[in-house]
């Protein structure tokens, strides 16, 4: 039922972000990486930083403090780069953790309280694991606010002297 | 099975899937290309029933499949495909003729392998059921009971009636041929680039000059490289006639199901595009064949009543320019019913019925590419559900293309494909704004100005910025303003061209010209953007590409200086408050301001074009006779005489009540954007008296 159950065998790639511990799906998780040179994007929605330069694949970084509505960092620790359908992301976390198995943790907890970041809570022996969910998240990263549902369709263009 | 004997062929650590699942692929792949090669012949065929050279090539292509087939056990396949053989081997032998019906019949035999192979492909096995009723088929012409009982496999049996060494020839053939999985050179061209990334990095430690031994080195290195780096890219290459091989059987098929004779035409076969542009394309070429053949081109009756040859033309033409494939998609029916797709994106809402006058045959066109946008008046099985525009324009703007329509009623339709030589290297030119660099492809730079001491100045007329080059006036973007980051000085002007339109873009400087390498941007940042793509420069970072096309229409469309030209304000453009006004003088000297979304577009008639036409001056254009008018001011055009002289005068064409007119005027001088009401009357525009004129009033003065 819960997400999670499907990490369960493998355990969490885990991250701080500000003061919470957060984990991602190992099997989601396609590497880690220092913190990089990223390029800006204009006019891109806040939370998506900047572009970085994977081996000659272009990945786009997302800012899980801008997300999460939180003061920016001035020194992240890492990057967190996940697999998605629509291809490769990478996370700005502030410290990379350690991957945790859930030996000795209390059964997830969905909560079910509608958190658009939050697939469930793990108690781990000492402290709580933010399991994130990384399709939602992305989804949720890269929308832009009011996108018109025409915005696809070419705009209509006037004509300009010497057209 | 075999497969195991094959595995010490492969590379370890590098397959990405197991061995004997990639010489299956193989055999799938291996049996498309025959079966395309198949389509081709047997339509050569059809009209060179004798061809030696046609008959031989589809009989190696099923004898190759068949061969094949018995080495994976695959006996349905056998089966029909040996079947297919032994009717191509009678009529090699002359013991038969093509007729028409052996003609459907080999089709037929051809599509039952495309299903089978399309089972094996999915289920990687051979899908249960038999073929009874296309060897029934069959076997009025060759014996086909004793395969039907499948009693066994017959592939190593001598070929019937065949002296040649068939197959010899073709494995010559196959071993200058190597089949490499596409991500395969994906991964190398990735590694290719870092390669050139740790070389730059490379030469710029180890100094040039001097001829140390590490320098010498380094620029063979160099030169190593760039020869790499070119290798691979050409490799990713097809010509289009991959994406072309099936088009004939694709045209026969639709043409004979819509009862059309419809003659393809195919140019420019040798022109190249990259690998994953051809795979892009397949689809939206398919659906826009389909459409042009259904609704585009009349039926036969139709076309002789209209003074056509009943056999209808489609015409498929491809080549490279200007940093861009394009193909063109012309048939010669009766064109886009304009009428049709007004009355339904009036009647769907999608236009306000008062704002209907102000869209130009260009505007309603576009919504051609709507979801569920359909003006067919009959539903077939081969198109017309409103389904398909849609999702052909969405797969080639994934690419990075564009496509545009024009139509002339009674002459026909055009589709124009554009797409990005992507993962091509392109010369583009490197800008700096804001300490960011960015990078515009050299294809749609027309020239560079510098700004400032000793050069050009960008003016101002009300919030909108023109910059004037050699009597033109260009509209100017900032990139600053575009990007939000705006700084005290622009030291550059880019004039960029694209689709036509022409403009100058402001930016802090230009750094340097370079070879880039063309790389997809993320997904999800594709839509909607200001970007073609993205590379990754000499220092290892990634840089954006600016969209030409993109910055153009805001160069059109937003205010200069504002930053947030949401696409919602740009589809809504019509209803947008701020009035574009077309600012002209008249013959007399006179200035005056026509409302631009009044005007359709704007052209240049030679005075020798102008004729007389009942009381007044009139001209040709796109096959209309349209009148002329002049400005208040001005004389009335009564005669040719008061155009004459050796010059040509810009008219606006506009529409009133449904048919087009022509305003001659002396000079369009500008564009100006009014802000609030629409004015009337007299207005003050850049400090000079100017009559704003309501062509709809025009025609009273005239007329009377």
């Amino acid at each position: 039922m819960i997400p999670a159950i499907a990490a369960l065998e493998a355990g969490w790639c885990t991250f701080q972000v500000a003061d919470g511990l957060y984990g991602i799906d190992v099997a989601r998780v396609h590497e880690v990486l220092r913190p990089q040179p990223l390029t800006r994007v204009p006019l891109a929605p806040a939370s998506v930083v900047g572009l970085l330069n994977l081996r000659g694949q272009i990945v786009p970084a997302v800012d899980l403090r801008t997300l999460f509505g939180l003061a920016p960092f001035d020194s992240p620790g890492g990057l967190v780069v996940v697999r998605s359908p629509e291809g490769l992301a990478a996370l700005v976390v502030d410290v990379i953790g350690d991957v945790r198995r859930p030996e000795g943790a209390l059964p997830p907890v969905d909560h079910g309280d509608g958190d658009p970041f939050r697939s469930c809570t793990v108690p781990l022996p000492d402290r709580l694991l933010t399991v994130l969910d990384v399709d939602r998240l992305l989804e949720l990263a890269f929308d832009r606010a009011g996108r018109e549902p025409l915005a696809r369709s070419r705009p209509v263009v006037r004509r300009l002297p010497g057209d | 099975m075999p497969s195991r004997a094959f595995r010490m062929h492969g590379v370890k650590g590098l397959t990405l899937e197991p061995l004997d699942d990639s010489i299956l692929e193989e055999f799938l792949v291996d049996s498309h290309e025959g079966l395309d090669r198949l389509d081709r012949d047997f339509i050569t065929l059809e009209h060179d029933p004798a061809s030696p050279e046609a008959l031989a090539s589809a009989f190696r292509a099923l004898h190759t499949i068949k061969g094949t087939c018995s080495f994976f056990g695959f006996r349905r396949l056998e089966r029909v495909a040996h079947a297919g053989e032994a009717l191509l081997a009678k009529l090699r032998a002359g013991s038969l003729a093509l007729t028409p019906e052996i003609t459907e019949a080999l089709l037929a035999v051809v599509d039952g392998v495309r299903r089978l192979l399309a089972g094996i492909e999915t289920t990687r096995r051979e899908p249960d059921g038999d073929d009874a009723v296309l060897l029934a088929r069959l076997s009025v012409w060759v014996p086909t009971g004793r395969l039907a009982r499948g009693a066994k496999p017959v592939a190593r049996e001598p070929v019937v009636a065949s002296g040649e060494p068939a197959t010899e020839s073709t494995t010559a053939l196959q071993q200058q041929h190597l089949r490499v999985d596409v991500r395969r050179l994906d991964q190398i061209m990735d590694f290719v680039g870092e390669l050139v990334l740790a070389r730059n990095q490379l030469l710029q430690a180890v100094p040039a000059a001097g001829g140390s031994p590490a320098g010498r080195a380094a620029q063979r290195l160099d030169q190593v490289t760039t020869q790499l780096q070119d290798a691979v890219m050409r490799t990713r290459m097809q010509p289009v006639s991959a994406l072309w091989s099936r088009l004939p059987r694709l045209v026969r098929d639709v043409a004979s199901a819509c009862r059309k004779t419809v003659r393809l035409e195919m140019e420019g076969n040798a022109t190249e595009l990259d690998r994953t542009l051809v795979e892009a394309l397949k689809d939206p070429l398919t659906h826009l064949i389909r459409n042009a053949i259904d609704h585009g081109l009349e039926d036969d009756d139709a076309r002789k009543l209209a003074g056509k040859p009943a056999e209808g033309v489609l015409q498929l033409r491809a080549f490279q320019e200007g940093g861009s494939v394009h193909l063109l998609l012309t048939d010669d029916g009766a064109g886009m019913p304009l009428e049709r797709i007004r009355e339904q994106a009036i009647a769907r809402g999608l236009v306000e019925s008062a704002h209907a006058p102000q869209l130009t045959e260009h505007d309603w066109l576009q919504f051609v590419f709507l979801p569920g946008f359909s003006t067919a008046k009959r539903v077939t099985n081969i198109s017309g559900r409103g389904v398909g525009l849609d999702a052909a324009r969405a797969a080639i703007e994934d690419v990075g293309g564009t496509i545009e329509v024009s139509t002339t009623p009674g002459r026909g339709t055009s589709f124009h494909i554009r797409l990005p030589l992507t993962l091509a290297i392109i010369p583009a030119l490197t800008v700096e704004q804001a300490g960011e660099c960015h990078v515009v492809p050299q294809a749609h730079l027309l020239e560079l100005v510098r700004l400032g001491e000793g050069g050009g100045t960008i003016e101002r007329s009300h919030d909108r910025e023109l910059f004037r080059l050699r009597g033109q006036l260009l509209p100017v973007v900032r990139l600053g303003s575009v990007f939000g980051n705006e700084t005290a000085e622009s030291r550059h002007l880019l004039v960029l061209s694209a689709e036509g339109r022409t403009f100058g873009l402001a930016v802090d400087r230009v750094r340097d010209t370079e070879e880039i390498v063309v790389k997809p941007l993320p997904a999800r940042l594709r839509e909607g953007g200001l970007f073609a793509g993205a590379t990754v420069r000499g220092d290892g970072r990634v840089a954006l590409i600016l969209d030409v096309l993109a910055l153009a229409l805001r160069a059109g469309l937003a205010r200069a200086g504002s930053g947030e030209a949401a696409p919602a304000m740009m589809v809504n453009a019509v209803a947008e408050p701020r009035l574009a006004l077309l600012l002209v003088r008249a013959r007399n000297g006179d200035p005056a301001a026509v409302p631009a979304a009044h005007v359709e577009r704007i052209i240049e008639v030679e005075s020798s074009a102008f004729e007389r036409f009942g009381e007044r001056a009139a001209f040709r254009f796109e096959n209309e006779v349209l009148p002329v008018e002049s400005l208040p001011g001005d004389a009335a055009l009564d005669s040719a005489a008061a155009l004459a002289g050796d010059r040509s005068w810009p008219v606006l064409v506009h529409w009133r009540d449904g048919k087009r007119c022509g305003l001659v005027v002396d000079v369009v001088e500008d564009i100006f954007e009014w802000a609030g009401a629409a004015p009337v009357g007299r207005v003050v525009i850049n400090d000079r008296i100017t009559d704003i004129i309501e062509l709809d009033d025009l025609a009273m003065r005239e007329v009377a």
